[in-house]
């Protein structure tokens, strides 16, 4: 019985908790600083009021509203960034953490999605997170560029916000 | 079943089975506070707390409490006032012919009580600091040394004992152990010390231990604090010796490494042995820090030589003892005995034993994994010395269930895993095999990369350009790599208690 390193295929004794090799975690994370399971992100989306238009033309600041609290976040002002929640054993850190507005029980994953900007475009991609993401209701394909504009809900597990570039 | 006699609800709480009612209210009131994350910042600290409260309430519950000591031996017989908290990386062991490994960890933490509340003084310092004065301390090294020393000199209390021991070839008894009345003595004495001659620990260590028998006593804090910068030749088996001694003694070891010459394997394990730390020092502005450290820490100290004895059964190897708090460090046995270190006013003392199953019994649902004696010092009260029995046992199971270890696990592992790829890659270096060793080196730089500590980093990448060369590790690159990721573990100054 022996466990096999994810990362570098070294074999550790069964109840190694991280790899001697390279330090990868050899157990699933499901709980404490893993990603909450979350279930019934449908009825989220229910009966959130449209922003006030954009001006069309350049992307603008972006910032991203919390629906349930109506706090604001403002964006890091570059090409990419990750969003995700900071936790214990973390290697990478996301550019945007969410920790402080409880994350963790709303099922955000730690990396949990990529904002991209391309030709004045804004994309959402999934960074194969536990819970998934959710654009508009729809689930989104992980690691693929989804398009979104102002307005648009984006649903990290139970974790919704809008999107406002203006 | 028979119950663990090291966790169990009594030690949970630092309580005895005696206990009244009130005693237990007044015992979970009082670990409230010091587990309440607004005055303990241990990032377990909550974890830990459910723990108490658990043991608080089946303890409270008279019907739940009288099953459960039907339970306990009748020779059971835990600390008072410390709180000792046990916890498994794993609920069950699979029934298996192939190894298995289980982390415990343990955190033991005196009780606020008898901290503020108590009338008990202080315990007085008996120190000898015992200084290398060979030709390569000359300079910097030694002005540093020297102006730190007046500085805790003029520090110590007036109960405080110190004696001061130079040694190169020879060792010279510079101020004999006394109570400091008059600082400018000993000030006088640092002042005129010179370097030349080579290093000879042995002869300068048995001095210094002579120097703290002179007022030995079980009520004071009893420590040699070693500072050299070289390697000792030849004598190193007699300073092993030496320090088993004390520590039986009850006599604690530091040592202070400064710059890139000392032998850390040799000043590790000597001071391992006597449940002290070794700590290095890179230039000389940290020497300060260091000692100044070292000094507040024997200040604080609550109970001292804190020893595990342990017995395991053959299928069951104890592979690997650390200590992350109050210092960080390896610990080495000697024979069967481990000198844990000390618990201090502010800070728990907070293990991770690592043991290896080789493999379970087949006839039975429960398995001891080791027994053992701890025993303990609490200078100045009505009971110094004190030692209780207990043993580790573990479920068995043929379909354990897989679920990830307890955060405590994780938080720890994830800091400590830093220090043992760099010891890791030693191994394979020292065995020859260099690609091993450069594969595991590069994986760390990586990983210290993103836990953003760039200049760790970058010492880990230019000692591997030296391997890809065919040259070996620089005597600094290897102590920056090895002390460098131990800090890593070291809980931040704040994880103290407010007191």
């Amino acid at each position: 019985m022996t466990i096999k390193c994810p990362k570098c295929n070294h074999e550790e004794i069964e109840g190694a908790i991280f790899c001697s090799e390279c330090g990868e975690k050899l157990f699933e994370d499901d709980i404490s600083t893993g990603t909450r399971k979350f279930s019934d992100s449908q009825s989220l989306f229910e009966g959130i009021p449209s922003p006030p238009p954009a001006p069309s033309g350049t992307l603008g600041d972006l910032k991203l509203l919390l629906v349930r609290t109506g706090q604001m976040i403002n964006l890091p002002n570059k090409d990419e960034f990750t969003i995700g929640r900071i936790s214990e054993a973390q290697a990478i850190l996301p550019d945007v953490d969410l920790s402080d507005y409880d994350a963790y029980s709303l099922g955000v994953s730690r990396l949990h999605l990529t904002f991209r900007i391309i030709d004045n475009e804004l994309f959402v991609v999934d960074l194969g997170a536990s819970n998934g993401t959710r654009v508009n209701k729809q689930r989104i394909t992980p690691y693929q560029e989804i398009m979104v504009t102002h307005g648009d809900l984006i649903a990290m597990g139970g974790f919704l916000v809008q999107v406002l570039t203006n | 079943m028979k119950t663990d006699y090291l966790d169990n609800y009594y030690s949970r709480l630092g309580i005895l089975p005696t206990a009244t009612l009130e005693d237990i209210e007044t015992a979970y009131h009082q670990a409230a506070w010091q587990f309440n994350p607004e005055n303990n910042s241990d990032p377990n600290s909550i974890e830990l707390f459910l723990r108490v409260k658990e043991a608080y309430e089946f303890l409270i519950d008279q019907a739940k409490r009288t099953d459960y000591n039907k339970l306990l031996p009748n020779d059971f017989n835990p600390f008072e006032e410390i709180l000792i908290n046990t916890t498994f990386s794993r609920t069950e062991l699979a029934v298996s012919s192939a190894p298995q490994l289980l982390y415990v960890y343990i955190d033991m933490m005196a009780r606020k009580k008898t901290i503020d509340e108590n009338s008990r003084d202080k315990p007085p310092l008996n120190i000898c600091l015992l200084v290398d004065t060979s030709t390569s301390m000359a300079g910097d090294r030694f002005n540093a040394v020297k102006n730190v020393s007046t500085e805790i000199i003029r520090s110590l209390g007036r109960d405080d004992i110190l004696s001061i021991v130079s040694f190169n070839d020879f060792a010279s008894v510079l101020v004999p152990a006394s109570r400091v009345l008059d600082s400018r003595y000993a000030e006088e004495k640092i002042i005129r010390l010179r370097t030349g001659g080579s290093t000879e620990i042995y002869k300068g260590m048995q001095a210094a231990k002579s120097e703290i028998m002179r007022f030995y006593s079980p009520d004071l804090i009893n420590h040699m604090i070693l500072i050299t910068d070289g390697h000792t030749y030849g004598d190193e088996e007699y300073c092993y010796k030496l320090a088993e001694d004390s520590s039986r003694q009850q006599i604690g070891i530091s040592a202070i490494g400064i710059g890139e010459k000392w032998k850390d394997e040799f000043l590790d394990k000597l001071t391992s042995i006597a449940g002290g730390g070794c700590e290095y020092a890179e230039n000389p502005n940290s020497i300060k820090n260091i000692l100044n450290e070292k000094i507040q820490h024997l200040n604080s100290i609550y109970a001292n030589n804190i020893q595990l004895e342990v017995k395991t059964p053959e299928n069951v190897d104890l592979r690997y003892d650390f200590r992350f708090k109050p210092n960080t460090a390896v610990i080495e046995p000697t024979g069967n005995k481990y000198s844990l270190g000390d618990i201090t006013t502010t800070q728990s003392l907070s293990l991770l034993l690592e043991l290896y199953v080789k493999e379970t019994p087949q006839d039975t649902d429960m398995m001891t994994l080791l027994d053992g004696n701890l025993s303990i010092s609490v200078p100045k009260s009505t009971e110094t010395n004190r030692t209780m029995q207990f043993s580790l046992t573990k479920k068995l199971s043929t379909n354990p269930e897989k679920v990830p270890p307890p955060p405590i696990f994780i938080t720890a592992m994830s800091k400590l895993k830093f220090y043992r790829m760099q010891n890791q890659a030693m191994k394979e270096l020292d065995a020859g095999n260099t690609i091993k060793a450069t594969q595991i080196l590069r994986s760390l730089e990586d990983e210290l990369m993103s836990r953003g500590e760039p200049a760790l980093a970058k010492t880990i990448h230019s000692e591997i350009t030296r391997i890809q060369k065919g040259d070996t590790l620089s005597a600094q690159g290897k102590k920056q790599i090895k002390y460098g990721t131990r800090s890593l573990v070291a809980p931040s100054k704040d994880t103290e208690m407010k007191l």
